[in-house]
């Protein structure tokens, strides 16, 4: 028991509950402690105001009735219809001043009586009959006017007159019997015109009916008239005495406390200077603490009838705000022990965080091959929008969303222990706005670095800083970089302009950084200038001149060296230099077949760079240099045209075959394979190899052009093992990528087909 | 065995009636309630229990107040297939819905001993049915009559005791009516004649009129004369020598001056004042009259008579509307049934004064008598009073309706009246209830009697006042002619006319 209690107290249902409860009972305290200061106030200015609201009303309407009935005694007397007369002598204008009274009995339809008497006469008329003074007197009998007091008050009204309420009894009046109040007024403007009186004789109901919203009990109504009580409410029995004597004078509305038979009472007392008069109510002084009481009861019971309400509300919303804690509680590990839902959630969320730590250890520790991942994806244009590829980056904590990127790659060293230079550490981390990323490539033996940069020559300096530092380290350094791209679509361009770069290698000056923009693609502008060079070698090797032959050959080998150019145009120089060399002095050395063996494909294909051409060049020439004058007319025998061009058909038939080699084909023709490929190149003005990967290409184009193969099918199709050999020799042949150019013909196929 | 069968169908004919006798008619009526009983509800009366019992009528009542009356019933019409069975009580335009559009029922067929035998019988007494019939010869409606046998408003009263004072007979000329007021003044007393100025009212001075042969009342100014020749009261001879009598009488101060201009209260004042020797009054038992040590001390006389005759204005009892049929309603013959139970005397008799035994007794005349009035109208808890189904001409009521003593005396004064042969000849209420106009005249009369009657008032106090010259009568009898009296009399004359042809 003692357990439960002490787990339910500690739960964190009980302490949302505990809250809210707390902070109703504040706002109620609040609420109560304003009500307990501010009711009774409040109530008895309010009760005090209705009653002066009240007086008012009662003051603006009985003023009302008495301006109509003035008014009304006024119009009457300046009629000029409405003239004094005899009965006697002229009953026609008694029939007519009926006539005539009649629409002031419609405006004055709140009197029970209204009669007209002219000064002098003996008759009194009514809107509906007339009747003799005497009778009148007579008939109508006041309850404190004599009949000679109320005829002397007819016979000379002086200003308006007002009679208290009393009782009047006549068979003239409805009833018999009633309370009245009487108004004499002078028939004209004034009295002085004595032109003679209106009675005015107004039901008690008609005053019952103004204090009709009185409250019983609670208060008295009294107008007062010169001192006297014109007529009252008679709901409460006190004396007409007490008010009168305790009715101050005044203009102005003014409230009195007053006690009387033991009681305390307000006197609200509203004069009106207009017609001598005081409205007035008695207002019994319990009746304002009772509606206290009862206000604050009514409070009470509301501020009760809220707690109710609130804690209701305060245990629901503490039940739904504690449901979600316990889930959370229950989901996360708990150790054996733990009482309530909060402390679970506390030791839970150190044990997460802690397995959270291993995790990112783990994970940072396979962060280089994430990367490596990232960087490969990346360079196949594997992305299919910049912010994947921003987004799976950011995943691997590298920040490349910047305008310019570019592949550097960096030849391994055969020594030390080769792997990439870290560029987050000086000295790369000195140049500003780049980020770059290097990974292994063990293929190419190469370490190729990704570099994203806001400015172009940021990813230049960078590309020379890896040179610069590969040069220091190890002494010597093979860099290339790509084009600066910005499409990151075009990432597998850019290796392969890389890649292109580093090639060439073996044929630019790799103490200087390889960068793909200044390799010449076109041989167009190096060709001649070989040519003349190797015009100069041949002039040599016919003067036979050793010392010139040198020469020759350094120039040719130097012009070469300080030549931007391609592996490929490489490969045409010297090609086009041993052929004419071999052709020239052919017979010299044709006695023996020891110079067929430099154009042998094996041997030429072996040449990769131009220390391999000084070599073969050097050895050629001594050979040529040093043989014994033959007839060299024999080395061109008698192939044919008509033979070349049966292989051309040929490889026209079998270039697809990836099988398919000059050896392949010097072979199917029984040829060898060096006559072939001069023989092949005298006609065609291309050596075989140039023309098998022509046919290639262009059959590759076609292919591009018309179907959706994949650039991968296409190369198998076209007779490639792999696509990155198809995809080199493709930009090498076109200078665009397989991709590029199915993009720029897709292009211009839709420019076509919108004209 | 035909035991055995005679038994079987004996027992299916038991259970046939039992269930016939229970099967009751169902019918629905739109009920006029006055204003001050609009919410009393008909539908758990007690009285409509009774009658239910004994019919086996069942009525759900719609009750409409007199005030929205016209609008819920034109609405009722508007929709003829929701009309409901019955129109009870209430004013309908017969003319309009029964002649012209065909939405009331003609009863004449269903008006037969077997039907409504109370109703029928009662018909033909004091010729009670005689203003029924539509302009189309059928009758629409079933009446409504309560009779008092009276045939005129304002009866002439004289002091006796004043009479022997001055040692005269009760006067039966106007010659010796003037001689007596002369009498009475020279005896001091101070109203000779008095009489008020209030329109209708039975002591106004116009009453005075009739022992000229003028049957001057506020109704019509038109009188027929015994050729069937509708008259302007104004061209009858002896309205010029009644006002020269009533001159010399004010001239002389044998009226009361104010009769031009006091009203009945006061008129009433005076006569409870005993300072008035004569007037002419609906009956000596009213409430205004209240001072019974002077009320006792007069009595009723015929009208003196001139030698232009004498014609008291005559009223005749004719019935209201008491039901209707509507051209839809399901079961005319149990309707007709249903209200013919109602105008059973005992029925009729509990439906207006209360219960037999409680309010009212079969006293030893063998008449019914009431013997007490519940208060606040709490008769209506129960009854349906004058909302109810009465028809009971004067012949038929006196008969079996003991009535209370201000009816005793005005049916007592008809008689006598009637018997002395001073009524007018035939009734005013000829054209004013029973002769019809089209919309268009009726509202042309209207137009003329109101300009008349301002007039009349007018010349009288005039010609009172001041005496009549021929100017003066010519003056009148041109203005009168100027007004219409001429084309008043015209468009009376065709309908009166229009009636006799029917």
């Amino acid at each position: 028991m003692k357990q439960h209690f002490r787990r339910l107290r500690s739960s964190a249902f009980a302490r949302f509950a505990l809250s809210y409860v707390l902070i109703l009972t504040i706002v109620l305290a609040c609420m109560f402690a304003y009500i307990f200061f501010y009711v009774e106030r409040e109530v008895k200015e309010n009760t005090l105001n209705s009653h002066v609201n009240r007086l008012s009303r009662i003051a603006y309407q009985h003023e009302d009735y008495l301006t109509t009935i003035l008014n009304s005694a006024v119009q009457m007397g300046l009629s000029p219809d409405i003239q004094p007369f005899e009965f006697d002598q002229s009953p026609q204008k008694a029939y007519e001043l009926l006539q005539q009274m009649a629409p002031y009995a419609v405006t004055n339809s709140f009197c029970d009586q209204m009669f007209l008497c002219f000064a002098g006469e003996d008759h009194l008329y009514s809107p509906s009959s007339s009747l003799p003074l005497e009778m009148f007197l007579n008939l109508v009998r006041y309850e404190h006017v004599s009949p000679e007091e109320l005829q002397a008050m007819i016979r000379a009204p002086g200003a308006m007159t007002l009679l208290p309420a009393q009782r009047v009894e006549s068979t003239l009046i409805d009833g018999n019997a009633t309370d009245m109040v009487t108004i004499l007024a002078p028939l004209g403007a004034s009295a002085a015109s004595s032109k003679g009186t209106m009675i005015f004789m107004l039901s008690e109901h008609v005053y019952r009916t103004m204090f009709a919203d009185a409250i019983e009990d609670i208060n008295n109504t009294y107008i007062i008239h010169n001192g006297k009580v014109l007529i009252s409410s008679t709901d409460l029995d006190v004396p007409q005495d007490v008010i009168l004597s305790n009715l101050s004078a005044g203009s102005d509305f003014h409230s009195d406390a007053i006690t009387w038979n033991g009681e305390k009472w307000y006197l609200l007392n509203l004069p009106s200077s207009t017609w001598d008069l005081n409205y007035v109510t008695l207002l019994r002084a319990s009746a304002i603490t009772q509606s206290t009481r009862r206000s604050m009861v009514s409070a009470t019971l509301l501020v009760a009838g809220l707690g109710v309400v609130g804690l209701l509300v305060a245990l629901l919303l503490a039940r739904r705000n504690a449901r979600p804690i316990r889930e959370i509680a229950s989901m996360l590990p708990c150790k054996e022990g733990v009482m309530d839902e909060f402390s679970s959630i506390q030791t839970g969320i150190r044990e997460l965080s802690a397995r959270n730590t291993d995790l990112i250890t783990r994970l940072e520790r396979s962060l280089p091959m994430q990367r490596h991942d990232f960087v490969v994806q990346f360079m196949k244009g594997r992305y299919q929008a910049r912010e994947d590829v921003v987004a799976a980056a950011a995943a691997l904590g590298m920040s490349i969303d910047r305008p310019y990127y570019a592949i550097i790659l960096h030849g391994m060293q055969t020594q030390g222990d080769n792997q990439p230079f870290d560029l987050r550490k000086p000295p790369f981390d000195g140049i500003p706005g780049t980020a770059a990323f290097g990974v292994e490539l063990m293929a190419i033996k190469a370490h190729l670095y990704l570099v994203f940069s806001d400015t172009r020559e940021a990813i230049v300096r960078l590309a020379e800083v890896i040179h610069q530092q590969s040069t220091e380290r190890y002494g010597h350094a093979v860099v290339a970089l790509s084009d600066v791209q910005t499409d990151f679509a075009d990432a597998p361009s850019a290796y392969l302009e890389a890649a292109t770069a580093f090639d060439n290698r073996f044929v630019m000056d790799d103490s200087q950084l390889l960068s793909y923009a200044s390799i010449s693609t076109s041989i167009e502008d190096i060709l001649p200038q070989a040519r003349r060079l190797t015009d100069a070698i041949d002039q040599a090797l016919s003067l036979r001149d050793h010392a010139r032959l040198s020469g020759r050959i350094d120039d040719l080998l130097n012009f070469l060296r300080h030549t931007n150019m391609s592996a490929f145009a490489f490969r045409l120089i010297y090609n086009d230099a041993i052929d004419k060399l071999l052709r020239r002095h052919a017979v010299t050395y044709a006695s023996g077949q020891g110079g067929m063996a430099y154009y042998d494909i094996f041997t030429l294909s072996s040449c990769q760079s131009i220390d391999d051409l000084d070599q073969l060049l050097r050895r050629l020439c001594a050979s040529i240099i040093d043989a014994p004058v033959a007839d060299a007319t024999s080395l061109v025998a008698e192939e044919t045209p008509s033979v070349i061009s049966q292989v051309a058909d040929y490889m026209r038939v079998h270039f697809a075959d990836p099988e398919l080699s000059i050896s392949a084909i010097a072979e199917a023709f029984e040829m060898p394979t060096a006559r072939l490929s001069l023989a092949f190149k005298d006609e065609m003005h291309m050596s075989p190899l140039e023309y098998l990967t022509l046919l290639r290409v262009e059959r590759s184009k076609e292919l591009l052009a018309a179907t959706e193969m994949s650039i991968k099918e296409i190369a198998a199709e076209v007779g490639y093992y792999d696509a990155s050999s198809f995809i080199r020799r493709f930009k090498q042949m076109t200078g665009a990528t397989p991709l590029q150019y199915r993009r720029s013909k897709e292009e211009s196929n839709d420019a076509h087909a919108d004209s | 065995m035909k035991k055995i069968v005679s038994l079987l169908l004996a027992l299916m004919m038991l259970l046939g009636g039992v269930a016939v006798a229970e099967e009751k008619v169902q019918l629905t009526a739109l009920q006029w309630a006055l204003d001050n009983q609009s919410a009393t509800d008909f539908n758990e009366m007690w009285y409509f229990q009774q009658i239910e019992e004994k019919t086996g009528v069942d009525v759900e009542f719609r009750m409409i107040g007199d005030d929205v009356w016209s609008t819920q019933l034109n609405l009722m019409f508007s929709t003829p297939k929701e009309m409901e069975d019955l129109i009870i009580r209430g004013s309908v335009d017969v003319e309009e819905y029964g002649v012209t559009q065909g939405l009331l029922l003609p009863l004449d067929e269903y008006l037969t001993e077997e039907i409504m035998p109370n109703y029928v019988s009662r018909l033909p007494l004091n010729n009670a049915g005689d203003s029924i019939p539509a302009s189309d010869g059928k009758s629409y409606y079933i009446g409504y009559l309560i009779a008092q046998n009276v045939n005129h408003n304002s009866t002439w009263y004289i002091n006796p005791e004043l009479l022997q004072q001055v040692g005269k007979e009760v006067p039966t000329t106007i010659e010796e009516y003037t001689d007596v007021l002369r009498a009475f003044k020279d005896a001091g007393v101070k109203y000779p004649y008095s009489s008020s100025n209030s329109d209708y009212g039975a002591e106004h001075l116009w009453a005075q009129f009739a022992s000229f042969g003028v049957p001057l009342q506020m109704y019509t100014f038109a009188t027929i004369g015994e050729d069937g020749k509708v008259v302007f009261v104004g061209d009858l001879p002896g309205f010029r020598a009644c006002c020269e009598w009533l001159h010399t009488l004010y001239t002389e101060g044998l009226m009361d001056k104010e009769c031009l201009t006091q009203d009945s209260n006061v008129w009433a004042n005076k006569v409870n004042a005993g300072e008035v020797g004569s007037f002419n009054y609906l009956r000596l038992i009213n409430t205004a009259l209240a001072n019974p040590d002077t009320i006792q001390h007069f009595e009723s006389m015929l009208p003196p008579a001139s030698e232009y005759g004498v014609a008291v204005p005559q009223i005749m009892e004719i019935p209201e509307q008491g039901a209707y049929l509507t051209s839809t309603n399901n079961d005319p013959v149990a309707s007709l049934k249903w209200i013919d139970a109602q105008l059973d005397t005992e029925m009729m008799m509990t439906a207006s004064n209360g219960k037999l035994g409680e309010q009212m007794i079969v006293n030893d005349a063998g008449k019914y008598e009431v013997i007490s009035v519940p208060e606040n109208n709490g008769l209506y808890s129960f009854v349906p009073v004058a909302m109810g189904q009465f028809f009971a001409p004067g012949e038929y009521y006196t008969e079996v309706y003991q009535m209370a003593p201000h009816r005793v005396e005005r049916y007592e004064d008809s008689q006598a009246y009637a018997a002395a042969n001073v009524l007018e000849k035939i009734s005013y209420e000829y054209l004013t209830k029973l002769s019809k106009m089209d919309n268009e005249s009726s509202i042309e009369v209207a137009n003329i009697k109101t300009e008349l009657e301002k007039f009349i008032k007018e010349s009288v106090i005039e010609f009172v006042k001041n005496g009549v010259t021929d100017e003066s009568w010519n003056e009148f009898s041109e203005t009168a002619k100027g007004i219409g009296s001429e084309k008043y009399v015209k468009l009376y004359q065709e309908a009166y006319d229009a009636y006799l042809a029917k």
